[in-house]
């Protein structure tokens, strides 16, 4: 870490790490390029747990985060232990029922659709509703059996849980790290129906039937889910304040994965005019949206080829950050790092891989060093490696 | 002609209907949560309610 940055108190290291972020965002020549750090359950590994350790203990977790910020100068950190807590899930009783499992190397996602085509409107209608009744009885077969008792140790786990997240905003608040973005207007997470579609209620091969089988019926959910999802957001964005909001390093945090499986006329009607004028309405307010565009975004590049320089940020992950820069010389690029080039080669070919993506698509702006993966694997990096870079992007000075 | 790919479609049963006094939303959900709730966090229900079904459901 540059000695300038040293030298700052926590609050203050928060705020210029944010300016960086913004200036990079903003095509205008930052101090030096951001790390935003794309990092989940490999900092478990490397502080010398394993993942059951981690995931149910609340101090082996934050003793984990402690140990990869006093190892590694990073700026922003998607994960600060508070994801895929099974404290919760297992007061429950969940068992093989849940969303996720886990055991010593991985965290891992079960196979789920909670809700066939013919009810999504059902479930946008109400959606607590629908999940009281419906997702939650048929998930759990023991639903209707459990005993006050376990609902009550349920509710104590929940509570542990929510004073877990803001203890850890307290920690690492006293490492300086930046916050990423706000939660939507609305609170939650930003989402859209055909998101939400793929991700939880059909899963993703019910969806790809069904954006040929019954499309019409898809349709019908995603324009409902405009209606009282998004369009809200959008009121509020526009109703807001103009400029971005400097206590994050992005205006919002939205995620694309389903265009992966969408064609192009579907990907234009299930996806495309929704998720348009909510760009649009950031670009008018001077925001920048984070997206994280997990797969590939490439075949849809020229849709966002009209957005202003400083409205756009896409984080990559299996595109490449020069052909992207190509197609989309408007857009923020986040990303350039490999788990193929963390995990496998030296210390020297990371720093130099680095130096080469820095001086290429960052000397002016317009690029934020980020993993591509979420690091999660013990083998997805290697310690020297991560640590190598680390040193160097938060040392080396752009010219001005 | 492309070969008719053929795919089990989902199987979803009728909920059961039960006796138990909680089942329904926004009634029976509101009483379990007074029950399970302390009496200094139940300002918070509608916000915490919604976010621990939120949990159950994804977690």
């Amino acid at each position: 870490m540059r000695e300038i940055e040293k030298n700052m108190k926590p609050k203050e290291l928060k705020a210029y790490r944010t300016q960086l972020f913004r200036d990079a965002e903003q095509w205008k020549t930052p101090d030096r390029v951001p790390h935003y750090g794309n990092i989940v359950t490999w900092k478990i590994f490397d502080a010398g747990y394993t993942i059951d350790q981690a995931m149910t203990n609340f101090d082996v977790m934050k003793e984990t985060i402690e140990v990869f910020l006093e190892k590694y100068p990073i700026d922003v950190l998607i994960d600060i232990g508070i994801r895929n807590q099974f404290n919760i899930t297992e007061a429950f009783g969940m068992g093989d029922n849940g969303y996720y499992y886990y055991d010593k190397e991985v965290v891992g996602i079960n196979d789920h659709a909670y809700c066939p085509v013919d009810r999504l409107m059902e479930y946008i209608e109400d959606k607590n509703k629908y999940a009281w009744e419906v997702a939650l009885p048929e998930k759990i077969p023991d639903f209707y059996d459990k005993p006050m008792e376990v609902w009550k140790n349920t509710w104590n786990e929940y509570w542990k849980y929510i004073m877990f997240i803001f203890k850890m905003n307290k920690v690492t608040g006293a490492y300086g790290l930046a916050s990423g973005a706000p939660n939507n207007p609305m609170k939650g997470t930003i989402n859209f129906g055909v998101e939400e579609a793929e991700s939880n209620l059909l899963g993703i091969k019910n969806l790809s039937i069904a954006a040929r089988r019954n499309f019409a019926q898809l349709k019908e959910f995603c324009d409902a889910w405009d209606e009282k999802e998004t369009k809200p957001i959008i009121a509020k964005i526009l109703e807001g304040e103009d400029g971005p909001d400097m206590k994050y390093c992005f205006d919002a945090s939205l995620i694309m994965l389903s265009q992966n499986i969408l064609n192009p006329k579907q990907f234009d009607e299930l996806y495309w005019c929704y998720l348009e004028p909510l760009l649009k309405a950031y670009e008018q307010k001077g925001k920048c949206p984070r997206i994280f565009t997990e797969g590939k975004i490439d075949m849809y590049a020229d849709h966002f080829a009209d957005f202003k320089k400083g409205s756009l940020a896409f984080h990559l992950e299996n595109d490449d950050p020069w052909a992207i820069r190509e197609a989309l010389p408007n857009v923020c690029i986040i990303g350039g790092l490999t788990t193929a080039i963390l995990g496998n080669a030296t210390p020297d070919e990371c720093v130099a891989y680095t130096k080469k993506l820095i001086d290429e698509l960052g000397s002016e702006g317009g690029f934020i060093l980020s993993e591509d993966k979420m690091l999660s694997y013990r083998n997805d990096c290697k310690a020297e490696n991560l640590k190598a870079v680390c040193e160097f992007v938060s040392n080396y000075e752009l010219k001005k | 002609m492309a070969e008719e790919i053929k795919v089990e479609e989902p199987v979803v049963e009728e909920v059961k209907k039960v006796d138990w006094p909680y089942a329904s939303y926004p009634e029976g959900y509101n009483k379990l949560l007074n029950k399970i709730m302390p009496f200094w966090a139940r300002p918070a229900k509608k916000m915490m309610g919604a976010l621990l079904i939120r949990v159950l459901v994804d977690g």
